[in-house]
């Protein structure tokens, strides 16, 4: 990785083509290298692990995914790259979980660009420690499925980005309070037996698609993939 | 107990005691009336075998005169006078004038003949022997035992009917209260729901009593809340998204061309296009937090952190200084970033409009916060200077949409202030006035 005044591969997730182009203008005049998104799909594809990309930016509002959904997706493929959101939504409950879905930082439009170019910078200066290992499982936000070679099943919202959190670094274990914090709605108040059921469908459905990793639960402390 | 006619409660408190104190007053009437009858009965049956029985006592003399043997009862001859045809008193005790004076005013009556009077009831019936009245008799029996028993009865109803009837309160409130506490739990749950949970719901099935179909009720007003508020919200952010967008690409283009060289005029300009995007996006964020309700959170602040960060908003203008005029601390309770959006726009038209000073300083009442914006500029022309709160009066001067003071005054009154002119120039005050509970 470049840093410290050199070229950042940055990745971006944007919808609107003119915010698109704005920001790889400005990436491109700070002497930065751009891979482009336009949906979620997309960035799944062109932003994953594999990608060489150095810094997500990641437009929280696109046509088919929730930007959110699209990091965790990313994580749990082994992207761990930092994540910058873009967010046309201030409220604090719109900061706070796009920090829950694994984002590093965030700025509200319309933003100055210069100040997204200074974030971007440090988000590559800090990087993120990279995971010793993946799961295995490739995460889809636009469809909310999971799939382990060619088998595949949906999920529902909460039971995708339960999932995703836990497959971020498998032999980590997720402590319950930031499953819950990443799956459900800031402020929910979420039962225990509610995780544990999501927790046992989620199982069944690994199973189904025939899971290299089992969804396993420590008891007292969260949930890991092993 | 509350005032009739406030709740619900004690609308039926007060009906209960009310229908209980006319009941137990017709049956305290009734029960007087009848001993009222029982009692004259009595008396009258006294006084007519006393009558009869002295009526034995009366013989003819020779000379065609009466006389009155004895009879063995005294508290018979002491209320007891017999008169002759002639109207001379044969026998009878001697009495008060006003007694005497009756009886004797009843010594000639030809049939018997009953007169309550002198809280005593009297009695004069003519004595017949061999079929020629030769005497009158006259019999007087006092009230004044019966009236005694009839206040001890009354006294007693009264007693037992005030006992009664606040019993019949107590027990209605009590049993009221009972009764209606699951429909206040429920009140105030689904009140608290409305603002903090929009998914809870009451479990109305079950049962089919009238607290269930209550629930059943409330969950479908609940519905259409969180339907309505999910609307908002989403309109909310739909706006925000299609708002904010161009604004983000305008103010990009902007910055980005100014990174080229530009002649210094075409940079300026470009310098006013961004200033006046974060003026809008400014608005968009007051709007968006008026519309999410940002008002009715738990967050406080105080007046030095508000007045602190209204200064740091203020625009920079040459010559013009911005001061507090005191350092007093006071509890704002209210979130600070809608308070502010309150302050700033009034700090901004005072820097904007003031010669070389404005002054902010902080006075208390005992219900609001005065925050006095004072500026030394010209002042406000207009005949009614309330007009500059309407949404598009602008200075001559103003670059702006004539939006700031209008927002400024809606956001105060959505946290329950105000902001108003209280003087209109030499110098020119605006205050904003924040509750303090």
């Amino acid at each position: 990785m470049v840093h410290d005044g050199g070229m950042t591969v940055v990745g971006i997730c944007e919808d609107d083509p003119d915010v698109r182009r704005v920001l790889t203008d400005a990436l491109k005049m700070g002497g930065h290298r751009v891979v482009i998104a336009r949906n979620g799909r997309e960035a799944v594809e062109n932003l994953g692990s594999g990608s060489g990309v150095e810094v997500l930016v990641l437009d929280i509002g696109l046509p088919d995914a929730d930007g959110r959904d699209v990091c965790q997706a990313l994580r749990a493929g082994g992207q761990h790259a930092p994540a910058l959101f873009l967010t046309a939504f201030d409220a604090v409950h719109d900061r706070v979980s796009g920090f829950h879905a694994g984002g590093d930082d965030y700025v509200v439009k319309p933003f100055a660009i210069a100040e997204v170019l200074v974030r971007i910078e440090s988000l590559a200066r800090r990087g993120r420690p990279q995971p010793s290992s993946t799961s295995g499982l490739v995460m889809d936000p636009e469809r909310l499925s999971v799939s382990a070679g060619d088998r595949e099943v949906t999920l529902t919202p909460t039971e995708f980005r339960l999932l995703a959190a836990i497959a971020v670094e498998p032999g980590t274990v997720v402590r319950r309070r930031a499953a819950v914090a990443a799956a459900w709605p800031d402020g929910a108040i979420v039962n225990e037996n509610t995780i544990d059921s999501y927790i046992r469908r989620l199982r069944v459905k690994l199973t189904s698609i025939e899971s290299p990793v089992d969804l396993t639960t420590v008891r007292g402390v969260g949930f890991t993939l092993r | 107990m509350r005032a009739p006619g406030r709740t619900l409660q004690s609308r039926i408190v007060w009906t209960t005691a009310m229908v209980s104190a006319v009941a137990l007053t017709a049956m305290i009437g009734t029960v007087l009336l009848i001993l009222q009858a029982l009692n004259s009965n009595n008396i009258d049956r006294r006084l007519t075998d006393q009558v009869s029985a002295v009526s034995t006592t009366i013989d003819v003399t020779d000379d065609g005169g009466v006389s009155a043997s004895e009879t063995p009862n005294d508290s018979i001859d002491d209320t007891t006078w017999i008169y002759d045809t002639s109207g001379r008193l044969i026998e009878g005790p001697k009495t008060g004038p006003a007694v005497m004076s009756l009886v004797e005013s009843l010594a000639g009556v030809d049939r018997q003949t009953r007169v309550e009077r002198l809280e005593r009831v009297f009695l004069a019936a003519p004595v017949r022997i061999d079929g020629e009245t030769r005497a009158v008799v006259v019999v007087e029996a006092s009230l004044e035992p019966y009236e005694s028993t009839r206040r001890a009865v009354l006294i007693g109803l009264v007693g037992l009917g005030a006992v009664v009837t606040a019993g019949s309160a107590a027990v209605a409130a009590w049993t009221v209260r009972r009764t209606l506490a699951p429909v206040e739990s429920m009140a105030s749950r689904a009140e608290d729901w409305s603002e903090h949970d929009l998914d809870a719901r009451f479990d109305a099935t079950g049962t089919d009593d009238e607290f269930a179909r209550l629930g059943r009720t409330l969950n479908v007003l609940l519905d259409r809340v969180a339907g309505a508020l999910r609307n908002e919200q989403q309109l909310t952010g739909e706006l925000a998204h299609e708002l904010r967008t161009p604004l983000t690409v305008i103010r990009g283009e902007a910055e980005l061309t100014r990174m080229a060289d530009l002649p210094p005029a075409a940079d300026e300009r470009l310098g006013r296009v961004i200033d006046l995007v974060d003026r809008m996006s400014a608005t968009i964020s007051t709007l968006l937090a008026i519309a999410r309700g940002e008002a009715r959170s738990d967050a406080r602040t105080t007046t030095a952190a508000l007045v602190a960060t209204a200064i740091d908003h203020a625009p920079a203008r040459a010559g013009i200084q911005v001061v507090r005029a005191d350092d007093d601390v006071h509890d704002v309770p209210a979130p600070l970033e809608l308070a502010a959006r309150a302050l700033s726009p009034i700090v901004e038209n005072a820097v904007h409009h003031a010669r070389s000073t404005v002054t902010i300083s902080v006075g208390l009442t005992e219900r609001t916060i005065d925050i006095a914006v004072t500026d030394d500029g010209a002042g406000i022309s207009m005949a009614d200077p309330d007009s500059v709160f309407q949404s598009g009066t602008r200075g001559q001067e103003s670059t702006g949409a004539g939006l700031g003071l209008a927002l400024a005054r809606r956001v105060a009154r959505t946290l329950g202030g105000d902001v108003r002119v209280t003087s209109a120039a030499e110098p020119t005050t605006f205050t904003l006035t924040l509750p303090r509970f």
